[in-house]
């Protein structure tokens, strides 16, 4: 079956076409600069039969985009979809589980368009237009909240007034579900047993959001991220944890404007907000190297991120209890060495020991970068949302059928 | 030597004389509006009066042979007990802009001691004093300082004092007995806001608490950590001004959140209502995860320590965290340990202050 996977960003709109089960691509690519004209042109970077072309072209919204993207697929007839899975951040208290969507379905995503202001309104917009171009296609719904609907109650739940959580559903949700759940998979492969007896804790440390995942039996049980994708790990432009206190005080000074104080601690804090000069904890460590600086000897920003990953690794450990496995993912956590071993180091007293050959030389993933003798692993898998969602896809109409 | 030990808030004043030798006071007591602003009155003369009317403390001063104000605000230029100097008090006023509720009066008080303790030597000890030391990794929030108007910002902490008396006192216990230099604690704080800390020895490596009461474990009533967009949240959704917000998340959060009515630490433990197992699991489930980050800020731990005015709750916690601290690898031996230390908050400012006019002490003059 061919399964053509939409992940919508705020201004991007990523797709692919993989055939399934096989999970051979046919064709995948990514539409940029979607929305308001930006300093350079929008376009889309298309391959296809492993030619890749870009090609220019206005994309005022993502319904637009998702026109120029079909009728690419179009030009060949060999890469018809026959299901289409469309990933969505947030899906509240409603959506527990992925869906197959019908009209009760597109009801209920009315219902948590809010969720999440930035992110659900262009996916679901998408999936309109989806229906109407693929109108005799099975279509699915992918949440990132969904695999964290197993996090327990005294998880999930914050200690404020009970009347208060419940009429503004303040509860942890967390988020990279689709990631988590998809790296925890794998890890259960690579030591060969089933997903259901895989314990383990996925480090999903990306260049925009990072957090982290408590695994037990091969379910989510907690997740750094909470109410919203703010709280938890120090992350690009966010940042993180933080004193309540702290923020009443932004508040107090912004004269109660909470946009202001919201754009603040989401795109001007974290990484950025600590170095000065940079988003990417890449850059940072590339600054603190040159200047001859060791591990030790890091720059500040890179030490704070690397501390908060390390104290959440530990306090994640404790709730596992015997953990398998220690899982790095996306960008930072598939390619930065350093912030592994920063993390990782000095952590045997939790079964983990780092291996510093292996680490320092994890170019192919999936990797082992644990010690012969570690009694927990620690992988480096590569995280693929757009293949997590075909799978989930497949797996949903495969029932269904 | 006899301390009175002075407690002040901003409008109650808590007080204990505590002997030299025995451990409890001889004589507490409490002060409202000891700042006189209602009633006219000077608190400090009330407890004079109070402990002159004891009877249990003789002469004129009330055979006080020092007097130790507990200050929550040192920032962290006090790294440690002072004896009261111009030198100091210029410090001090100098950190009233960081802590404009707190800091002045403390300022009074000490104007007060001087007119109505007269001769009496006075010494500030200061509850962020332990936490002045620790690593910027732990103490920096990841936020743009100039951004956000906040130069300086840091956590601080809140229990440091009974921390530090918890590490010293397992620190000088494992002397004792000849095992490890630089043992690692994980040192909880059973008070109302509960507090967690890791120690290497006398080093701090992380504790819970923040710049402000709010951040950490979540207390009877406050709310501990929460995600930072829920407070926006409320802000947008109540069209709720900051004070109150800042009312719901210190005042009616915490465990009377949870349970819609007031209630205790000790309460929660050794209640077999639902609800408050409830409470109790989310409780014990934060401390859980702030030991798993400390033993991962000191690559180890060696024992856990209570303390505080609930530390008996230590006698279900302990064996619970440390059936729960345990990993793969670790070789299948005892658990780790757990005691609990017992003694007073005044029992620990009075020592700490006894300590400091003996050893003389005066700011270093480096600064």
């Amino acid at each position: 079956m061919n399964v053509l996977v939409f992940n919508c960003g705020s201004s991007s709109l990523k797709y692919r076409l993989i055939d399934m089960p096989s999970e051979v691509e046919l064709a995948g690519g990514e539409a940029q600069r979607v929305g308001p004209p930006t300093a350079e042109p929008a376009r889309i970077i298309h391959r296809a039969k492993g030619v890749e072309r870009t090609l220019i072209v206005e994309m005022p919204d993502h319904a637009v985009a998702f026109e120029q993207v079909i009728g690419l697929l179009r030009q060949d007839p060999g890469l018809m979809p026959e299901a289409v899975g469309h990933r969505l951040v947030h899906g509240g208290t409603r959506f527990n589980d992925h869906a197959v969507v019908d009209e009760a379905v597109m009801d209920g995503l009315g219902a948590v368009e809010d969720l999440a202001p930035l992110h659900n309104p262009p996916a679901i917009k998408l999936l309109r237009a989806s229906r109407s171009s693929y109108a005799d296609l099975p279509q699915t719904v992918v949440f990132d909240t969904a695999y964290h609907s197993t996090l327990p109650e005294h998880a999930y739940t914050y200690a404020l007034p009970k009347p208060l959580t419940q009429r503004l559903g303040i509860r942890k949700y967390g988020f990279h579900g689709t990631s988590h759940h998809y790296v925890a998979q794998e890890a259960a492969r690579l030591l060969g047993r089933p997903l259901d007896r895989l314990n383990a804790v996925s480090c999903h440390l990306g260049s925009g959001g990072a957090s982290l995942c408590a695994v037990v039996n091969g379910r989510s049980v907690d997740n750094t991220m909470g109410y919203s994708p703010l709280q938890g790990l120090m992350m690009s432009t966010r940042c993180g944890d933080l004193d309540p206190g702290v923020v009443l005080r932004l508040l107090t000074l912004a004269n109660g404007d909470d946009g202001t104080v919201e754009k603040l601690l989401n795109h001007k804090s974290g990484v950025l907000g600590m170095s000065g000069f940079s988003a990417d904890i890449r850059d940072v460590l590339a600054a603190a190297s040159q200047h001859g600086a060791p591990v030790r000897g890091m720059d500040l920003t890179a030490q704070v991120y690397s501390w908060r990953v390390r104290k959440y690794l530990g306090a994640y450990l404790a709730v596992v209890g015997k953990a398998d496995a220690v899982i790095f993912t996306d960008t930072i956590g598939e390619t930065v060495p350093e912030v592994r071993w920063a993390v990782c180091t000095d952590m045997e007293a939790f079964g983990l020991k780092i291996d510093a050959e292996a680490n320092g030389h994890a170019a192919e993933l999936p990797a082992d970068v644990a010690s012969q003798d570690s009694p927990v692993r620690i992988f480096a898998i590569q995280t693929n949302e757009e293949l997590a969602i075909a799978r989930q896809t497949y797996a949903m109409l495969a029932d269904a059928a | 030597m006899n301390v009175l030990v002075l407690k002040p808030g901003q409008h109650h004043l808590g007080y204990a004389c505590m002997p030299g030798v025995r451990l409890g006071p001889v004589v507490a007591g409490r002060i409202e509006d000891y700042r006189g602003h209602d009633t006219g009155v000077d608190g400090l003369a009330r407890v004079r009066q109070q402990i002159r009317g004891s009877g249990r403390v003789g002469g004129p001063a009330g055979s006080m042979d020092a007097i130790a104000i507990r200050v929550t605000f040192g920032g962290s230029i006090f790294d440690g007990p002072r004896v009261v100097s111009a030198d100091v008090l210029g410090r001090l006023e100098a950190l009233v802009p960081h802590a404009p509720l707190h800091l002045p009066p403390v300022l009074g008080l000490i104007r007060r001691c001087h007119k109505v303790f007269a001769g009496v030597p006075i010494v500030l000890v200061f509850e962020t004093a332990f936490f002045a030391g620790l690593p910027p990794r732990e103490h920096l929030y990841g936020v743009d300082t100039n951004l956000t108007q906040s130069p300086g910002l840091r956590r601080y902490g809140f229990h440091g004092l009974f921390h530090e008396a918890a590490c010293a006192r397992v620190a000088r216990d494992w002397r004792a007995a000849r095992t490890i230099q630089s043992v690692r604690v994980l040192s909880v704080c059973l008070e109302p806001s509960p507090e967690v800390a890791a120690a290497l020895g006398n080093r701090p490596m992380m504790v819970t608490g923040g710049a402000t009461p709010l951040e950490g474990i979540l207390g009877q009533t406050t709310c501990g950590q929460i995600d930072p967009s829920i407070v926006l949240a409320l802000a947008r959704e109540m069209a709720w001004g900051p004070e109150q917000i800042n009312t719901v998340l210190t005042q009616q959060s915490g465990l009377r959140g949870l349970l819609g009515r007031p209630s205790t630490l000790e309460e929660v433990f050794n209640s077999g209502l639902d609800d408050a197992q409830r409470a109790c699991d989310i409780l014990r489930y934060r401390i859980l995860q702030a030991c798993g980050a400390g033993i991962a800020t000191m690559g180890g731990v060696d024992t856990i320590v209570f303390s505080g005015r609930f530390v008996r709750v230590g006698d279900m916690l302990g064996p619970w965290l440390a059936s729960r601290l345990v990993f793969k690898g670790r070789p299948p031996r005892r658990k780790i340990p757990w005691q609990c230390m017992t003694e007073s908050l005044d029992r620990i400012i009075a020592d700490a202050a006894t300590a400091a006019l003996l050893a003389g002490r005066r700011l270093p003059n480096a600064g």
